[in-house]
């Protein structure tokens, strides 16, 4: 028996051409699309957010930090990220030359101009931006002893409510000697990462983890309170008074060469909160307002892709940003100064014989942002991603108040966990709320009855999942 | 370096790609171009389904920038965009079905009708009677199993075309296939006319 919609099939099939010739109407369509100008649109939903790297200059760190890392490592599952994600990366195409004989502020004026018109998506709160980026990390360990050029892959889930997924993929040193390999050997360390990839998992909210650097899971930078008059925000990113904690805090401490471009640079990496495409262009002219921009003129990051680079002041070694002129979207960073470039897959470097690092320091050479950033929705987020449970003591109850209890509740789950626990807090006041924080293989209902279990203990003020 | 979005991209990542590149778009276009063609060829003469196809991919090229990039599938969105323009081609659709019964079949391209009626005269009864059938039913029945038998499009995908509920899709498409059947049995003798369905009848059914 034939139902109706297959009769309603036959009947199209019947009247329509099997073979129509497409070609006229695609030709129709290639001559509407050539009338745009070259590029309209934006390519990226949400921007610039600083990563709060802290930008210290070749700070020596303690190797108790880098071993605290590897803890912290151990101890967090390693996300499973599927890389059948495509590119969104398209050309960078122009219409006509862009005027780089202009003078500098001119040339970032009319980058200002074409981003004042690129609309931003908003982000819901049961959406997530996923955001990409490769970059290039020099690592020198003990003062010297030896240095290595490490590639790192950064993926990011971050939602509108802080919580935020962060895996970074190491690449194999490079060494410029065999010698300097040798040297790095000789310290403990790896020349490939293992395992190669390390996942963070960090929560929104009160007591969220603010943005920390490029490559750590820190929440996105909430922009919305920066000034709106290109004047003030040159100023307010020179002297670190922005009223962004993190942005403020970088290079605080030290006597680094226009930090108010370095600033820029890093709300121009991205991805933040609550931007506006005016927000994006006003950006852009503080940046020209900023002592010392020299344009560069036209040049390619690595990539592929090229652009407009504009840098901190004039001469080598100068902090440099490679933009697209069409929309101004970031192609290339390079010469940040960012200790936390490596973040937590720096342990992922350490042998697992004897290990002489006594201390090390990271810059970051480039960065790239890779493809568009995508608003996806939180059920979509790819599979193989552990469930992480975050939960939060209520006020009054401090972390180590609640750790005991807490344990207690989480034991008959443990054999669930994809790791041990983790539990950390995340502020340094004692009295602060507690944050605890498990991760599991994958959902399933045995998630949804340890959040029960966790509400029910009335020992949290929230209890969610990511 | 390339900046090509890969075979293996989704329609979201075509339509964010074209953002910066709006060749891009042409790539949607071959994708999906013959789906719209089918879909918009059941609905719109012959001579008009080329004038609405291609209004259908630059209305969908202007308007990009607000796709929802939570769904992979471009589809739903494309032959929703179709509808609209076909809403907006016709005064009424039954110009369209009355005309085909005048000359059922009869191509208005020069293309021989033995084409695509080999297969036996019965076909050609049974789908001009088909079509006479869809003739009489209200619009939104009609789109509805327009847009599931042309493009075999999911209800939730139907939903999405045409910016209404799953439920008020299923109720739809329960409705229309009644009607049609009703109208098939009696060859529209009773006047079932779908038309005389008031909305308020439509419940949705979630």
């Amino acid at each position: 028996m034939i139902d109706e919609l297959e009769l309603v099939r036959r009947h199209i099939d019947a009247n329509s051409d099997p073979e129509p010739d497409l070609d006229p109407i695609r030709r129709r369509l290639i001559a509407s699309i050539e009338e745009e100008p070259a590029v309209k649109f934006p390519d990226r939903g949400y921007r610039p957010d600083g990563r709060g790297t802290r930008f210290a200059r070749r700070v020596a760190r303690p190797v108790g930090g880098l071993v605290a890392v590897g803890i912290a490592i151990a101890v967090v599952a390693l996300l499973v990220v599927g890389t059948s994600s495509p590119s969104h990366r398209g050309s960078s195409t122009s219409a006509e030359p862009f005027p780089s004989q202009l003078p500098v502020g001119r040339q970032l004026q009319l980058v200002a101009d074409r981003v004042a018109h690129q609309p931003i998506p908003h982000l819901r709160d049961d959406q997530a931006l996923y955001t990409r980026a490769n970059l290039s990390v020099l690592a020198n360990v003990n003062n010297g002893a030896a240095q290595a050029t490490v590639g790192i892959s950064v993926q990011k889930w971050s939602t509108a409510t802080g919580q935020t997924c962060t895996t970074l993929g190491g690449q194999p040193a490079q060494f410029n000697s065999p010698s300097e390999q040798t040297a790095w050997v000789a310290l403990g360390l790896r020349v490939t990462p293992v395992p190669p990839t390390a996942s963070q998992c960090l929560q929104g909210g009160p007591g969220a983890v603010p943005p920390d650097a490029i490559t750590g899971a820190g929440q996105l930078i909430d922009v919305s309170s920066l000034p709106t008059t290109p004047t003030t925000l040159s100023q307010e990113l020179e002297s670190g008074t922005t009223g962004i904690p993190f942005l403020d805090q970088l290079l605080a401490d030290q006597a680094a060469p226009n930090p108010g471009f370095q600033r820029a640079a890093m709300l121009l990496i991205g991805p933040t909160l609550r931007a506006t495409p005016q927000m994006e262009s006003t950006l852009y002219q503080a940046i020209a307002l900023l002592p010392g921009v020299t344009a560069l003129g036209p040049m390619t990051a690595h990539d592929g892709e090229t652009g407009q680079g504009f840098a901190s002041g004039p001469g080598s070694g100068q902090s440099t940003i490679v933009v697209d002129p069409t929309n101004g979207k970031l192609l290339e960073v390079r010469s940040l100064d960012d200790s936390d470039s490596l973040s937590s897959i720096a342990a992922n470097y350490l042998g697992g014989g004897p290990i002489s690092v006594n201390e090390y320091s990271a810059q970051l050479q480039w960065l790239d942002p890779i493809g568009v950033p995508s608003v996806i929705g939180l059920s979509k987020l790819p599979t193989g991603l552990p469930v992480y449970v975050f939960a939060t003591t209520k006020p009054g109850l401090t972390y180590n108040a609640a750790l005991l209890p807490v344990h207690r509740i989480a034991q008959p789950f443990f054999r669930y966990f994809a790791s041990i626990s983790s539990q950390f807090t995340v502020a340094s006041d004692p009295n602060a709320p507690g944050v605890f924080q498990w991760s599991f293989a994958g959902p399933g209902p045995i998630v949804d009855q340890f959040m029960q279990v966790l509400r029910a203990s009335g020992l949290f003020v929230s209890v969610s999942k990511i | 370096m390339g900046d090509v979005v890969g075979e293996s991209a989704t329609d979201a990542d075509l339509i964010v790609a074209s953002l910066r590149d709006p060749q891009e778009f042409g790539r949607l276009f071959d994708r999906h171009g013959r789906a719209v063609h089918r879909y918009v060829g059941s609905r719109a003469r012959r001579a008009d389904v080329d004038d609405v196809v291609s209004e259908t991919f630059v209305t969908a090229f202007h308007s990009r920038s607000r796709y929802d990039r939570t769904y992979d599938d471009a589809r739903p969105w494309l032959l929703g965009i179709a509808t609209n323009v076909l809403r907006h081609h016709f005064r009424s659709e039954h110009r369209r079905l009355a005309r085909q019964r005048a000359a059922p079949l009869a191509p208005e391209t020069g293309v021989d009708i033995s084409e695509h009626v080999a297969a036996t005269v019965d076909e050609v009864f049974e789908t001009d009677r088909i079509g006479r059938a869809l003739d009489r039913l209200d619009d939104r029945h009609r789109e509805v199993l327009l847009l599931a038998a042309s493009a075999d499009l999911t209800y939730e995908d139907i939903a999405r075309a045409l910016g209404i509920p799953v439920g008020t899709v299923r109720s739809r498409l329960a409705r229309g296939r009644r009607r049609l059947r009703e109208l098939l049995v009696t060859g529209g003798q009773h006047e079932m006319d779908a038309n005389n369905v008031s909305p308020s009848s439509e419940g949705t059914l979630e």
